[in-house]
């Protein structure tokens, strides 16, 4: 019973802790330039983009939590640091495949469509890999594994939220036209993460 | 070809030199904003950009010339998983040599070197539809990356000056002018401003070859 409690603490405290202090966008910087990009394409739906990033996010991180120790009993075990980034990568796949198979059953045909260019982008990123980097150099526990996940989705989403209405605020004709786009953009990021490091007082883990 | 020539074909044909010149007029970091993650976070002083540029170098053309050869049929999805791939299959390579050569400073660095298998930077190639030469994958490879070893190199040295005081480990001035140059939010600020400067660089440019043309056109 105790360690059911320890892993439910340990779940909500990963989680926090991602969404905040370790925040994946504001401090560790990870998806910005996709997220960057997606603000400006109109074929990306942020939503769709934010919720299949949290499902890839934790299906990835469970596949990688799994099958990582086993390639210590592969001829690679002493270059595990190394292959880590393919086993990455063969996981997004995976996990790709799929979601893409399930909804393409589940689904209407008309909004799979919809859906699509948003999976996609959201299967393999910067976000998803940094993040599953970061669990598994620190060994995390199971339930460390998902509640850091899991925060790190939402910190995401949250991040991006926050940037999107800032574009949408930003009064674009009072910018000095040098600063116009990506400069004021990360200006304003710059500003959003002075606020979250105030609030949380320590440096990135690298 | 005369000076004339050069400038008029240049204004005609905008969008093409913008997209030749990666290093200045279309620079990856400063005008495309890709590989934003390593460089605000990691990029702190001139040794972790050099770690940073030294991996970039050995990844991008590879991955980008290998992918030209083995994708020209593949659809957008597979290409989607194939060019992280194989950028993780060469990086995995490039990481070892880099441990080897500079023992535990890349690994020092964390999930930031990892990450650039999957960073717009090395794999954002797989959107377009239009397939690539192998010639034109090593040339824009090339140019790729120089573009991003020379706003790496600079961004970390002015970044080590600001927050240390120092250039490449040596000190230059007792006094730590901005010393929120080390973390994220210095790199987000410092990036946003070099931004700027790279816009501004771009449009004095588009002017001067503006006035010349007009010059030309003036003088017969």
């Amino acid at each position: 019973m105790s360690s059911m409690v320890n892993a439910i603490i340990s779940f909500f405290s990963y989680s926090v802790l991602a969404i905040g202090a370790q925040n994946v966008i504001f401090i560790r910087g990870l998806g910005l330039s996709g997220g960057l990009r997606m603000i400006n394409d109109p074929k990306k739906d942020t939503m769709y983009f934010c919720a299949f990033l949290t499902l890839f996010q934790m299906i990835n991180s469970l596949l990688v939590y799994f099958l990582r120790p086993l390639i210590g009993f592969t001829p690679f075990a002493r270059y595990t640091r190394f292959v880590t980034p393919v086993l990455i990568v063969v996981c997004c796949t995976v996990s790709y495949i799929l979601v893409v198979f399930v909804l393409s059953i589940a689904v209407q045909k008309s909004t799979f469509k919809r859906m699509i260019y948003s999976i996609t982008s959201a299967s393999i990123n910067s976000a998803i890999v940094g993040t599953i980097i970061f669990t598994t150099t620190l060994g995390l526990t199971l339930a460390e594994t998902i509640g850091f996940a899991f925060g790190s989705s939402v910190g995401y989403m949250l991040a991006m939220l926050l940037i999107i209405e800032g574009e949408r605020k930003i009064r674009h004709d009072l910018v000095p036209a040098n600063f116009r786009g990506l400069p004021i953009t990360l200006i304003y990021i710059s500003v959003l993460a002075m606020a979250v490091y105030a609030l949380t007082g320590h440096r990135v883990a690298l | 070809m005369d000076r004339k020539t050069k400038v008029n074909r240049e204004l005609a044909n905008w969008d093409d030199t913008v997209r030749r010149r990666k290093v200045l007029l279309s620079n990856p970091v400063f005008i495309k904003g890709l590989a934003l993650a390593p460089l605000s976070v990691a990029a702190t002083t001139l040794g972790n950009s050099l770690m940073l540029s030294i991996a970039v170098i050995l990844i991008l053309t590879p991955t980008r010339v290998i992918t030209s050869l083995i994708t020209r049929r593949m659809s957008v999805p597979l290409k989607t998983f194939f060019y992280p791939l194989t950028s993780a299959v060469v990086f995995g390579f490039a990481y070892y040599a880099m441990y080897k050569v500079f023992g535990t400073w890349p690994l020092n660095m964390g999930a930031y070197l990892p990450i650039l298998v999957v960073d717009p930077l090395i794999v954002k190639n797989f959107e377009k539809t239009r397939k690539e030469s192998f010639l034109y994958s090593i040339i824009n490879g090339l140019r790729n990356t120089a573009g991003f070893v020379m706003a790496c190199i600079l961004l970390g040295t002015i970044r080590e000056f600001l927050a240390y005081g120092s250039i490449g480990g040596l000190s230059i001035i007792s006094v730590k002018l901005l010393p929120m140059a080390r973390y994220s939010f210095g790199g987000f600020l410092i990036i946003g401003v070099m931004c700027a400067l790279w816009n501004m660089y771009v449009n004095i440019y588009h002017d001067k070859l503006k006035k010349e043309a007009a010059g030309y056109e003036l003088n017969g």
